[in-house]
């Protein structure tokens, strides 16, 4: 053994080349203790406390440079989470990552699906359970004691309870999924009995926990935890009823039910929650700011034994985020800040030591002197401190020059997010159960692709609306037929206007529309729309992970972390402009990668089809729809609080009331009968209200237009 | 008990102010001062000042210079003066200087002397037999004590909103604040990276403009650090 097998092994396993570090779940290089030890203990102390307070209002901030380590922090704390051993007060911490606020319209339905999506992620690597489960685990367990207790259970089901006890994956694995509807329902009853005693509980949100245990019904049940609306029959095989939802208000009101639960859960298990929300800078808009703010606010004086901590760049806080957020959230987080700080020459050397021993294994010897010396030659003296990333950027390039390999030339912007996109979408599509169908993403980087000319409009449904000059883009992932159905009539509608402009109706295939017999109105309803000349397009796997990688990669360029070490050694971040002129580039490239984005645009440039004659409305006719449309409106505004609705609402309201509007004939109604209707611009969509005098029946004195 | 959102504003008003003090009657145009202190735009400064003094927060008080009121930083007299004197280019006499400070005239006078004899201002007589003071082109003649540097170093970076382990100060800001020579801020801010006093880091430098650039620090690697933590003993 010899320096030169180091190098040898080095060449082909270069543990320098990546020094960004991913998604907490994604790390593959130890930790080094030592970095930033001083954040990371207090954190887990503070969670610590929450163990035996488990009420006592907790936020906690975490301010650093870009490279100075928040990625990996993020990577230890979630490591650290391990739910299999929660009788060690270190380790009995579940771990939830948030990504930056999309649609600030429905913050809770962001932050209940984030949180579930994490919690669905290994308890740790190789572990049968999820987090979840996990946290299930032991109460079930408790629940099925005392239904033994209860009805004097057979000798059978008393050994099982003792195997379940020792072996949470049978119990999850083999005892679960066996058991029938009667035993679920007793075991939901009892575990609403043991967890009342520590807070609120909703009976649906635990019918749908226990069977997470089971094969088949284990991913819906996920994806009703997370929000989704599901089918009747999918939704009744779960023993809940369907979601029924007019307003972006019952929305976040369920969201709120179902953390709610998980919060007794928590307490009831003594396990603090730590709900990290990453990359605050993209918190850009006063609305974003709105949303985090409730947010806060709600995981601190609502949500028991849960730690919402914020990680920023401390300049951008200082100077920017401090000033726009609510003095109070500003206090809460304040409250337990932390920065992190670079390394001393002592830790970089551990830093490097610790790559190298990952990539060399046994042949890494720290008492010979050639492994000492090359640790020597890839972490040079230095005063003061760096950051972590710093200092695998220069170990990389004098790694490189003892390999003789070439150095990393400066690369332009262009090529630096090429590389990391293709990361991002590599990582997604390997690993897409982890990032489920998500309209409010996909709206996003369409609409970072194709310019657009309005705010996107997010229906009561998932559906997303995007305008943009050459038609709309209408994104859906929703499951149920019925607000698939509304969806696609949306998209029909927009297609009747006299705009001549297309429209895409876009769907995640991993949620694909069930073919004829099933669902036939939905069915009949899409077949209306491709007579109309509607595109729908369902996504595979492939173009939806490289839509999805160009969100993340949009929210990594504006929390300044992608950027790249100057032969000065001065860090040049890849700003925005460089961004769009990536996004201009994409779909120009004749690779297999530019294909989804090609796609997009020869779709949206697509000539749409003439509208059929019978399309056309004499005068009559369309007065007559008009006086329908506001004779209609009336009604449901009076049935409204406050008399008043946002225009996607009412068109939907109307919709069920058999009336079928376009927004452009509902807001030409409106402003012709502006004295019985106020219309009210917001940054959401406009609102409409019904005046004072037209309210409780005045109106039938007088004739409507 | 110090209110944190009054702090908060505070904060706000002096840095939006570009100055260490400002005007209660200034104070009192901020709606949310008023209603945080309950008192309304029309109290006088007097009872203002009276309700806000158990209230304020630890690096600022009141004073009263020429029958006015201030809110002001605890930064001292001399950096007071200095300060004013950053901003104020082509020198001013004493009066001109001491115009419109939170400094009462006897201190104010003790101080100029001192600044005088320190050799941090000069003195130069004009064509009708006026003095006017000036900032020292360079300080390094006379050089205060390392541990003065120090201690005023973590004056100006608290004045700016810093404090131990919570900073991300902007440089060029203690820089300005300062008004020291060039060499003498650089060689000070080296020696307190190299004790591992403060913690220098790198920023977003598109966030400022060639100036603030200019007035920010570059260290022997010819890294450009933009905005800096304290980590050391407070001085």
């Amino acid at each position: 053994m010899n320096r030169q097998s180091l190098l040898i092994r080095l060449a082909d396993n270069n543990p320098f080349s990546s020094s960004v570090a991913g998604e907490p779940w994604e790390g593959r290089y130890p930790h080094v203790p030592e970095i930033n030890d001083h954040v990371h203990t207090p954190l887990l102390q503070l969670a610590q406390l929450l163990t035996r307070e488990p009420q006592t209002p907790l936020a906690a901030l975490v301010l650093g440079e870009a490279g100075s380590g928040k990625s990996h922090l993020l990577r230890r704390l979630a490591d650290g989470a391990d739910l299999s051993r929660s009788d060690s007060p270190a380790t009995n911490l579940a771990f939830a990552y948030v990504h930056p606020i999309l649609d600030p319209q429905r913050p809770m339905r962001h932050v209940l699906r984030e949180v579930m999506v994490s919690l669905a992620h290994r308890a740790r690597p190789n572990h049968p359970l999820n987090q979840l489960q996990m946290l299930l685990y032991p109460v079930m367990l408790d629940g099925w004691a005392r239904m033994l207790a209860k009805k004097k259970g057979s000798k059978a089901e008393g050994s099982a309870l003792k195997q379940a006890a020792g072996d949470g994956s049978w119990f999850f694995q083999h005892w679960l999924p066996n058991q029938k509807k009667k035993w679920l329902r007793a075991l939901t009853d009892q575990l609403g009995l043991l967890l009342s005693a520590s807070g609120a509980v909703d009976p649906a949100t635990l019918r749908v926990m226990v069977h997470l245990g089971h094969r088949e019904l284990a991913p819906l049940a996920l994806s009703w935890l997370r929000g989704e609306d599901l089918d009747y029959g999918h939704a009744k095989s779960l023993g809940v009823v369907e979601r029924q939802r007019q307003r972006l208000e019952e929305v976040e009101e369920e969201a709120r039910v179902v953390l709610a639960t998980l919060s007794t859960l928590l307490v009831h298990r003594r396990t603090p929650l730590l709900v990290c929300f990453d990359r605050l800078e993209n918190l850009r808009t006063p609305a974003h700011h709105q949303a985090f703010e409730v947010l806060i606010d709600f995981l601190v004086g609502e949500m028991g034994c849960t730690l919402p901590l914020a990680l920023v760049r401390g300049e951008q806080w200082r100077n920017q985020l401090a000033n726009q957020l609510n003095p109070h959230v500003v206090q809460r987080l304040e409250a337990n800040a932390f920065e992190l700080r670079g390394c001393i020459p002592k830790t970089a050397s551990l830093l490097v030591e610790s790559r190298l021993i990952h990539a060399l294994d046994s042949l890494w010897d720290p008492q010979t002197s050639y492994c000492q010396a090359l640790l020597a030659e890839l972490t040079p003296p230095f005063s003061g401190r760096q950051f972590s990333r710093e200092i695998l950027v220069t170990a990389n390039k004098r790694l490189l020059a003892l390999l003789d390999q070439p150095l990393p030339t400066p690369q332009n912007h262009q090529h630096i997010l090429l590389q990391e996109w293709q990361g991002w979408r590599d990582r997604l599509l390997a690993d897409l159960d982890n990032h489920p169908p998500d309209s409010e993403r996909l709206a996003h980087a369409m609409g970072l692709l194709i310019p657009q000319e309005s705010t996107p409009i997010a229906l009561p449904s998932k559906a997303m609306v995007m305008t943009t000059s050459k038609g709309w883009l209408v994104v859906d992932t929703h499951q149920h037929h019925m607000a698939v159905l509304n969806n696609l009539h949306h998209a029909s509608g927009l297609l009747r206007r006299p705009s001549g402009r297309v429209v895409v109706y876009v769907r995640d295939g991993r949620y694909p529309i069930p073919p004829p017999p099933k669902w036939p109105g939905t069915n009949q309803a899409l077949q209306r729309f491709r007579e109309l000349g509607g595109q729908d397009w369902l996504l595979n796997p492939q173009e939806v992970a490289a839509f999805y990688a160009i969100s993340h990669l949009h929210q990594l360029v504006v929390s300044g972390d992608i950027s790249q070490l100057s032969d000065e050694g001065q860090w040049l971040t890849v700003d925005e402009k460089c961004f769009y002129a990536f996004l201009l580039e994409l779909p120009q490239g004749e690779e297999a990668h530019c294909q989804p984005f090609k796609q997009l645009q020869e779709r949206l440039n697509s000539q749409p089809l003439p509208q059929p004659p019978s399309q056309t409305l004499t005068p009559a006719v369309h007065n007559r729809q008009l006086a329908n449309v506001v004779a209609s409106l009336t009604h449901v505004l009076e049935g409204l609080p406050s008399h008043m609705g946002t225009a996607s609402q009412l068109i939907d309201l109307l919709h069920k009331r058999g009336v079928h509007t376009t927004l452009q004939l509902l807001l030409h109604g409106v402003e012709k009968e502006s004295q019985r209707f106020a219309l009210i611009p917001t940054t959401n969509g406009a609102i409409i209200q019904l005046r004072g005098k037209w309210r409780h029946g005045i109106r039938q004195t007088t004739t409507p237009t | 008990m110090m209110d944190g959102n009054l702090a908060q504003v505070l904060e706000r008003e002096l840095n939006k102010a570009g100055k260490p003090y400002l005007t209660l009657s200034a104070l009192k145009r901020n709606t949310s001062f008023c209603r945080l202190l309950s008192v309304d735009g029309k109290a006088t400064n007097t009872l203002v000042a009276g309700k806000l003094r158990p209230l304020l927060p630890e690096g600022l008080e009141i004073r009263t210079g020429a029958g006015i009121l201030y809110l002001c930083r605890k930064i001292g007299v001399e950096a007071l003066i200095l300060d004013k004197m950053q901003r104020q280019k082509g020198g001013a006499g004493s009066k001109g200087i001491l115009r419109y400070l939170p400094v009462g005239r006897s201190e104010g006078i003790l101080a100029l002397n001192q600044l005088l004899a320190q050799g941090r201002l000069l003195c130069q007589i004009n064509d009708n037999h006026e003095c006017r003071f000036l900032l020292a082109p360079d300080r390094a003649a006379t050089p205060l004590s390392q541990e003065g540097d120090k201690r005023q170093f973590f004056q100006a970076y608290g004045s700016l909103g810093g404090s131990k382990g919570r900073g991300f100060i902007f440089i060029h800001q203690i820089r300005k604040r300062l008004g020291w020579p060039q060499e003498v801020f650089d060689t000070t801010l080296e020696t307190l990276l190299k004790q591992d006093v403060v913690e220098g880091q790198q920023g977003n430098p598109a966030l400022l403009d060639p100036q603030q650039i200019h007035d920010s620090y570059r260290d022997p690697q010819g890294r450009l650090l933009v905005t800096l933590t304290w980590w050391g003993e407070e001085p």
